[in-house]
């Protein structure tokens, strides 16, 4: 086993150095545009499911069952339609963490509590405007507890693609190279830096955006 | 403005049985009256709140507006929940406005008519505050503006101020009188506290336990402001109370045990009680 010592002195020559960081940056910026794809599509499938119970019924299934998929299993069928190409990493990432933001979404609008509805429809809203004015901002703590997950899937899903897309330029192509001649404490140091981004991540923004929301929606 | 109740009856289904909620519940409100309906938990005294609001449909019997059955809910039967029900994304102005906006008003008209109505409930401080910021009084005060503001035809109350501590209690029944008396509204108020009931109301209907149906009528002739500890609120309290002790052994023994007996008259109730928030 390396010493720590090592894989940190690694850690710091790998962030100063341009080949990494290109690679990290192309990593972060795959994700970035797969994962509005994810809050995009999720969050607009998931109202429309949730507003409609005969689609709910019909496709809900599905959504769970895709849910029930890890990422790297698509990877095949992504490289399948796209080749080993950038958009065969940006559809792991998309159809890993779709699947969580959709039923979170379309359950938190199922969930809206009876006396918002009471209030809202006793104060006259009604259809279109009764679900945009107070059905989907009463279902935002549970959209955002969708979108908290679908950054870990997603970064799951990046990490999957890139390994197996080695042609692409990012963290999962130096994986493989370190990996492949055996340097550990290499192998080690990106590991940390890669757990590194997804903790920090998930505890800056997500962890913050979620308390935010959990005190003001709960203790109203 | 007239409401009224004709023989009302409300079933549910529940887990396959049936549950008679009301009925026959027959009663009108006039008017500007401030009417307390009283009864012991589950015995019905929401659901008579829903109905009048439209939120649900009796299962026997109807309920009339100025001589037009309800339909569905309206804003000129606004409710205010027990737990008022604000909604946490907006701010006071925002949840105060609400209504108005459903409605279609302009911006800076329903923002006016909002502050008016806001200052009214003495919240004009907390304009911008979100509801999370404010106490359970405050909340309520937020409640009642948002519904004042659409100038109902009657305000719905559905045992508004019992989650509150009982200062708090205190000074919002009062400012309810006031309003209620400045705006010259039609209050419908449901309570199961005795002393509530007979410090604010012109007339008490005192309900049954399940199956809710009206059992007596008091009217409340003392004149307001009243004091609690008035000897005329007092006597009427008394035999309210009594009444009511019926129908909470009844609730007691369909929920504890079908032995339980209360000897009638046998509790002694000292004068400085907090009549029925016991209950």
């Amino acid at each position: 086993m390396p010493s720590a010592s090592t894989v940190l002195g690694i850690v710091w020559r790998d962030l100063t150095d341009p080949t990494f960081l290109q690679a990290l940056g192309g990593s972060l910026r795959r994700m970035t545009i797969g994962y509005a794809f994810v809050v995009l599509i999720g969050i607009g499938t998931g109202l429309v499911l949730g507003r409609y119970r005969l689609l709910d019924e019909v496709f809900g299934v599905l959504a769970v069952a895709l849910h029930g998929i890890p990422a790297a299993a698509w990877v095949p069928f992504a490289i399948a339609l796209f080749g080993l190409s950038e958009g065969t990493i940006l559809l792991t990432i998309v159809l890993g963490a779709t699947g969580i933001v959709m039923v979170s979404t379309s359950a938190g609008i199922r969930g809206v509590p009876s006396l918002t509805l009471w209030a809202a429809r006793t104060m006259g809203a009604r259809g279109a405007k009764q679900f945009w004015h107070v059905v989907v901002p009463a279902a935002i703590p549970r959209i955002v507890d969708g979108l908290r997950l679908a950054w870990a899937f997603g970064w799951r899903a990046l990490m999957a693609g890139e390994l197996l897309v080695a042609s692409v330029r990012g963290m999962g192509q130096l994986l493989n190279a370190v990996a492949k001649q055996g340097l550990v404490p290499e192998l080690m140091a990106f590991m940390l830096i890669i757990a590194f981004i997804g903790v920090t991540v998930d505890g800056l923004v997500f962890e913050r955006l979620e308390r935010s929301v959990r005190v003001r929606w709960e203790t109203a | 403005m007239r409401i009224v109740l004709e023989r009302v009856s409300k079933r549910f289904s529940q887990n396959g049985a049936g549950i008679e909620a009301l009925r026959d519940v027959s009663l009108e409100i006039g008017d500007g009256e401030f009417i307390c309906l009283l009864g012991p938990s589950g015995c019905g005294k929401s659901t008579l709140i829903h109905l009048i609001a439209g939120l649900e449909r009796p299962t026997g019997g109807q309920v009339l507006v100025d001589g037009q059955p309800v339909t569905g809910p309206g804003t000129d039967r606004l409710v205010v929940f027990q737990e008022a029900g604000l909604f946490p994304w907006l701010t006071v102005l925002g949840n105060v406005e609400f209504g108005l906006k459903m409605a279609g008003a302009p911006p800076a008209e329903r923002q006016a008519r909002a502050f008016e109505f806001i200052k009214l409930v003495h919240l004009g401080r907390f304009v911008h505050a979100y509801p999370h910021q404010l106490s359970g009084g405050m909340k309520q005060r937020v409640a009642i503006a948002r519904a004042l503001v659409m100038h109902p035809k009657v305000l719905l109350m559905d045992e508004p101020f019992s989650a509150l501590d009982a200062q708090t209690r205190a000074l919002l029944q009062q400012e309810l009188l006031e309003l209620w008396q400045r705006l010259k509204i039609t209050v419908f108020f449901v309570t199961h506290n005795v002393r509530e009931a007979t410090v604010l109301a012109d007339k008490v209907i005192e309900i049954s336990a399940r199956p809710g149906q009206i059992k007596r009528r008091y009217a409340i002739a003392v004149p307001r402001p009243r004091s609690e500890a008035d000897p005329r609120l007092l006597g009427i309290q008394q035999r309210i109370l009594g009444s009511l002790e019926e129908e909470i052994a009844k609730v007691v023994k369909e929920q504890v045990d079908a032995e339980y007996t209360l000897a009638p008259r046998g509790v002694v109730v000292p004068p400085d009680r907090n009549l029925g928030s016991h209950i």
